[in-house]
């Protein structure tokens, strides 16, 4: 199912030279294009995180809509909406987002018991946790983890349920060359079995596994570069 | 736990053990507070109406040297031992005066310790013929008649039914043991006129009584007087204080009075202390609540990342108030059950004042109230914290930064 937006902006009350309204995204039309791995990359400040968290339900939009498929995100109840994130979307966020009570497999499948769901996804979690090479941290609370180790747990939490879109966050910020490769490569992989992937970051590393490459500067977001077939890159 | 909202709101809850206490211990003072002010204030008052109806007489006559030599009131109220005489033919005198309802004399003595009580206690002689204000207290726990040599003993003496006490070498026997009134009347002796002249005349005969001329057979201590319908008390006061020289006839209201102007003080006090507390625990447990919750903005919405909807969001932090506010508020219950038992004696001897706790009844319904409402002020709280965190756009409280 498609993602697109239509014309969405978002403005903040905040102080600025004439008016205490201060917009963050501009009028942005935009599609995701299914199983690709589309990359944002921008200054800080440019209105990344503010786009990102509108398209994946986060945040309502000032102006303009979002659908998914035929639904109009933002005219669902709240409790549907939910759902809905919890069935088809994977969230990476911005930062450290480790629920600091639950240990990294009780973080990791989340998603399923957060429905009431005990049993499912116990064996894909113990194959994203070695993927993500911190199979040995299951027991483990996140405030014993590297920035690292976090991230990648937050990464594995986000593709537990196989969500149709994932929305990543800076996913590479605290990571290592070499994890940053795997990272990308990973996420590469599962838009090549149809995922679409939403990487957002100030990095510009990751272009060189983007499918599809947009740039955001002052809220505006522009295309950049359209790669159809990548797979002689690697 | 099955849920999701109870056992992570149960896991927040005790991976942050250092928190957690403090909010128990904050809504463990508001069903403390509550509970305990309540109990202390209604026990004063309960105490005093005890103290009431014990003196349950209108006017006391005594000796006038009773008022100048010794303290009437410590000997009456404070349970300090002490005792004088006056010529029984008072009581006729005063009895053939207008005015007068019901009359009856009593007699006082005090023991040097003796085997129940490492103390002195005071004795107090009554005629069971015309006594109006401990025969009816003594019947709540005894239905016999009191033989001579027999004696009832305050709830506060070591001393129990059957026992055999030695007063200036006389035998009585304990025949029964009074209901407690939370007063100095707890710690005194009680017995028949018969018996009380007997003791009396032991202690001349051993020389160790501060009169040594008196004859137990023609004195009496002092002379209670309930006035009759058409008469006010005032009137019959004056009457005797005019008209009857070297004795002074009280008010025993006015007796009364100061302890009950200090009970209405320390009630007051303790009014004001119990619900200051209340507030001070109450506003610090909604920041603390606050701040807690807020301090975990990001996690709360990283939930909302991954699909919980405001409603469960707001249900989690609803479920840790709810927690924190039923563990503190029984464990404030308890303690404050656990203080105000045992140590109530310790409350009327350090106030001074009369304090009988209400019946287990009362302090069970007590302790539900303070328990429901001290929950209930927790939930308000932890619903109030909850709904904003639900109402805020997951967009906006993902950027704080863990
Ligand atoms: N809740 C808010 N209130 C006011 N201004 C906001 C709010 N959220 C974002 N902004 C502003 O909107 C702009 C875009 O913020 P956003 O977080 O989208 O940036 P970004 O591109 O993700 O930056 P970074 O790379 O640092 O994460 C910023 O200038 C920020 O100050
Ligand atoms: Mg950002």
């Amino acid at each position: 199912m498609t993602l697109r937006a239509e014309n969405i902006s978002r403005q903040f009350t905040r102080e600025t030279k004439n008016t205490n309204i201060f917009t963050a995204v501009h009028s942005v039309d935009f599609a995701l294009r299914e199983g690709a791995l589309t990359v944002i990359t921008g200054r800080s400040g440019s209105g990344k995180s503010t786009f990102m968290n509108m398209l994946s339900g986060l945040l309502v939009p000032t102006e303009g809509k979002i659908y998914f498929g035929e639904e109009e995100l933002y005219a669902l109840s709240d409790e549907k909406l939910s759902k809905l994130r919890n069935e088809h979307f994977g969230f990476v966020p911005q930062g450290q987002s480790g629920i600091s009570s639950l240990t990294v497999w009780e973080n990791v499948l989340l998603p399923y018991t957060l429905f009431g769901d005990n049993q499912s996804g116990k064996e894909y979690a113990e194959k994203l946790l070695s993927l993500m090479d911190i199979a040995d941290l299951k027991n483990v609370y996140p405030t014993e983890l590297s920035g690292g180790e976090l991230r990648r747990m937050s990464i594995a939490r986000a593709l537990i349920r196989r969500p149709q879109i994932v929305f990543a966050d800076e996913p590479t910020g605290d990571l290592d060359d070499e994890n940053t490769a795997i990272v990308l490569k990973l996420f590469k992989q599962i838009a090549k079995e149809g995922v679409s992937v939403l990487l957002v970051t100030h990095e510009n590393e990751a272009k060189m596994y983007a499918d599809v490459a947009y740039r955001m500067s002052g809220g505006v977001l522009q295309q950049e570069k359209e790669v159809y077939n990548t797979e002689q890159k690697y | 736990m099955k849920k999701i909202t109870e056992s992570l709101a149960y896991k927040n809850l005790s991976k942050r053990p250092g928190k957690t206490a403090a909010l128990i211990v904050l809504s463990a003072c508001l069903s403390f507070s509550i509970l305990v002010g309540t109990l202390i204030v209604s026990s004063l008052k309960s105490g005093l109406a005890s103290l009431q109806d014990r003196l349950g007489a209108d006017i006391m006559v005594v000796p006038y040297e009773a008022i100048t030599k010794s303290n009437l009131e410590n000997i009456v109220l404070q349970g300090n031992t002490g005792y004088f005489y006056m010529d029984s033919s008072y009581l006729d005198k005063i009895a053939a005066m207008d005015g007068i309802g019901e009359i009856s004399a009593q007699f006082y003595l005090a023991s040097t310790s003796s085997g129940c009580c490492s103390v002195p206690v005071q004795i107090i002689g009554f005629d069971p013929e015309t006594d109006f204000t401990i025969t009816p207290w003594i019947r709540k726990s005894y239905g016999g008649k009191l033989q001579n040599m027999d004696i009832v003993v305050g709830n506060d003496l070591n001393a129990f039914v059957g026992d055999t006490l030695t007063f200036y070498g006389t035998d009585v026997h304990v025949a029964a043991k009074l209901e407690k009134t939370g007063t100095s009347l707890d710690t005194a002796v009680y017995t028949n006129e018969e018996t009380i002249k007997k003791l009396i005349q032991s202690s001349l005969d051993k020389k160790l009584n501060t009169f040594e001329d008196v004859n137990p057979d023609h004195v009496i201590s002092n002379i209670l007087i309930n006035v009759a319908d058409g008469y006010t008390v005032e009137e019959v006061l004056n009457d005797i204080n005019i008209h009857v020289r070297k004795v002074e006839a009280v008010r025993t209201k006015s007796m009364i009075s100061g302890i009950a102007g200090s009970l209405q003080g320390v009630s007051e006090i303790i009014g004001i202390l119990a619900a200051a507390v209340w507030l001070l625990a109450f506003v610090i447990l909604v920041i603390a609540f606050a701040i807690s919750v807020n301090g975990r903005r990001k996690e709360f919405a990283v939930l909302r990342t991954i699909g919980a909807s405001r409603k469960k969001v707001s249900r989690i932090v609803m479920t840790e108030g709810l927690m924190v506010s039923v563990a503190g508020s029984l464990s404030g219950v308890a303690l404050g059950i656990l203080v105000i038992i045992p140590f109530s004696n310790l409350i009327e001897s350090q106030l001074s004042l009369p304090f009988l706790l209400p019946a287990i009844g009362v302090i069970a319904f007590v302790s539900l109230l303070s328990f429901g409402v001290a929950v209930l002020a927790g939930t308000a709280t932890s619903y109030v914290v909850g709904s904003k965190i639900g109402k805020a756009d997951a967009g906006n409280l993902i950027k704080q930064d863990m």
